[in-house]
């Protein structure tokens, strides 16, 4: 009985060491999982200076002057209203989420995108209207059969961005000339579009700026990028906006 | 010399056993000497492996401390590197005064304990200068992360100072291509933010959308180099860890 108590008090005590020792510690930050102490260099990507910095600089959106505002009738009333979305991933994401989250609300609130009917987007923690996310290409599919591992997707709340074309946007895009952050305001603007009630729609003739809603991931059919919608696009069935 | 036939012959058979047992003798010592050798190359190069090992978790010690500076992230390298000069000064260094250390395995073993050592430390100091490096250029950008750099025409200051940060700053060899594309890139933002600014003064919509698009174009170019120097500096890394794996 005795040695059972002396065993018990001496676990007792080795426990409140350790918790103890846990406070006086210093506070460290962890090795990469799975990273030997002793036969590596355990320096992680975010130890690195330069880049952690560049994917933490300030979000400028280049403002829209007054003189270049389209006509009164392309911009609908501030309706006050504010959409909101939070932002998850699936699969394994090696693009840097800070910097996927910073330039999606850019796109979303750019003063030539969709805040043009009226509304603001705004990201919460957890829920909002719908759930924008940085999947792994491979993770498409399990979203719908109707989702390739090819392209983005939109499947109910979910608008889907491919992490294959957010880092390096189409072939047919690239050879064409047009821009990577070009690419990713069409994408966000493109699947937002499908989540606020637009289908997929077609070039109005070669020359013409794309419809935002048209596959320009797939072929432009003659007409020039464009990452903003249209004038003739500014409605949303999902939020009553004709 | 005139012998006694029965006394030279029984001489002539003491000489030879003594001859016999001298060179039995010097054969054994040289085998000892030899085998004294070998086990001695073996045990030192074991310990040069341990000190590797811990010279390594002292150094990620240190790197995993949030308390401890750059700078001393980087002297933390400087540290592993004279650990590893230390390691291969003392390796093999007593057996080398062997005599017989030249005709033993122990040589051959010693000189690649050596090699292996001196390719460990090459790969440490290019860890340690892209660090530095990594460390310089990151500071250039200070300008940028200042809060108040929300307007084209301080946009234009901000990236117009880090133009001028990075001429200032020097870089490792290695370093200099990543440099170079900094200074091309904080070069490209100028200009795009400067024809911008003259854009709109002119309300040119063409000019405008065009200064827009070299802007994300330098963006995107920024986020390039940055992708292409983690890339690099895991490589590096990997470099790092085939030189200890060759070791072992």
């Amino acid at each position: 009985m005795k040695k059972a108590l002396f065993r018990v008090g001496s676990f007792t005590l080795a426990a409140m060491m350790v918790a103890v020792m846990a406070f006086i510690v210093p506070q460290t930050t962890k090795a990469a999982p799975g990273c030997d102490t002793s036969s590596e260099i355990c320096y992680n990507d975010g130890m690195l200076e330069f880049g952690t910095t560049v994917g933490n600089l300030p979000g400028f959106s280049v403002p829209k002057p007054a003189w270049q505002n389209p006509p009164a009738a392309a911009q609908k009333p501030k309706t006050g209203r504010v959409v909101t979305y939070s932002v998850t991933t699936k699969g394994t994401i090696t693009a840097s989420l800070a910097e996927f989250k910073q330039q999606a609300n850019q796109t979303l609130n750019d003063s030539r995108g969709w805040s043009r009917l009226g509304v603001s987007f705004s990201e919460v923690a957890s829920g909002g209207d719908f759930t924008l996310v940085l999947s792994e290409a491979s993770q498409l599919p399990t979203y719908s059969d109707g989702c390739t591992a090819d392209y983005s997707c939109n499947v109910g709340r979910n608008v889907i961005i491919n992490q294959d074309r957010w880092l390096g946007a189409t072939p047919s895009w690239n050879n064409a000339g047009g821009s990577l952050r070009d690419y990713r305001h069409m994408v966000v603007n493109h699947e937002t579009g499908h989540w606020l009630g637009h289908s997929h729609a077609n070039c109005g003739g070669p020359g013409q700026p794309a419809p935002l809603m048209q596959q320009q991931s797939i072929d432009l059919q003659g007409c020039t990028f464009n990452p903003w919608p249209l004038d003739s696009e500014l409605t949303s069935s999902r939020l009553g906006i004709s | 010399m005139l012998l006694h036939p029965k006394g030279s012959k029984k001489k002539l058979l003491i000489l030879i056993a003594a001859v016999v047992v001298t060179i039995g003798v010097l054969v054994g010592l040289a085998f000892w000497l030899k085998a004294g050798a070998e086990s001695g190359a073996t045990s030192s190069i074991k310990q040069a492996h341990a000190d590797i090992n811990s010279a390594l978790k002292t150094l990620n010690g240190k790197l995993i401390d949030t308390k401890l500076s750059s700078s001393d992230k980087v002297k933390a390298f400087t540290d592993l590197e004279g650990a590893i000069t230390k390691t291969d000064s003392t390796a093999c260094s007593s057996e080398s005064k062997n005599i017989m250390f030249g005709l033993s395995n122990a040589k051959s073993r010693c000189d690649d304990a050596h090699k292996k050592l001196a390719s460990i430390k090459a790969s440490v100091q290019k860890i340690e200068n892209s660090v530095k490096d990594d460390q310089t250029l990151s500071g250039v950008l200070a300008p940028i992360k200042a809060a108040d750099a929300a307007s084209p025409t301080k946009q234009l200051e901000a990236w117009t100072a880090v133009s001028t940060n990075v001429a200032k700053v020097s870089t490792s060899s290695t370093g200099t291509a990543l440099k170079k594309q900094l200074t091309d890139v904080s070069s490209a933002y100028k200009t795009a933010w400067q024809e911008l600014i003259d854009a709109d003064k002119a309300q040119n919509k063409t000019n405008y959308d065009d200064a827009i698009k070299k802007i994300d174009t330098a963006k995107d170019a920024l986020s390039k180099i940055a992708t292409d120097q983690t890339v690099a500096f895991k490589e590096s890394l990997v470099q790092f860890k085939k030189a200890v794996d060759d070791f072992k």
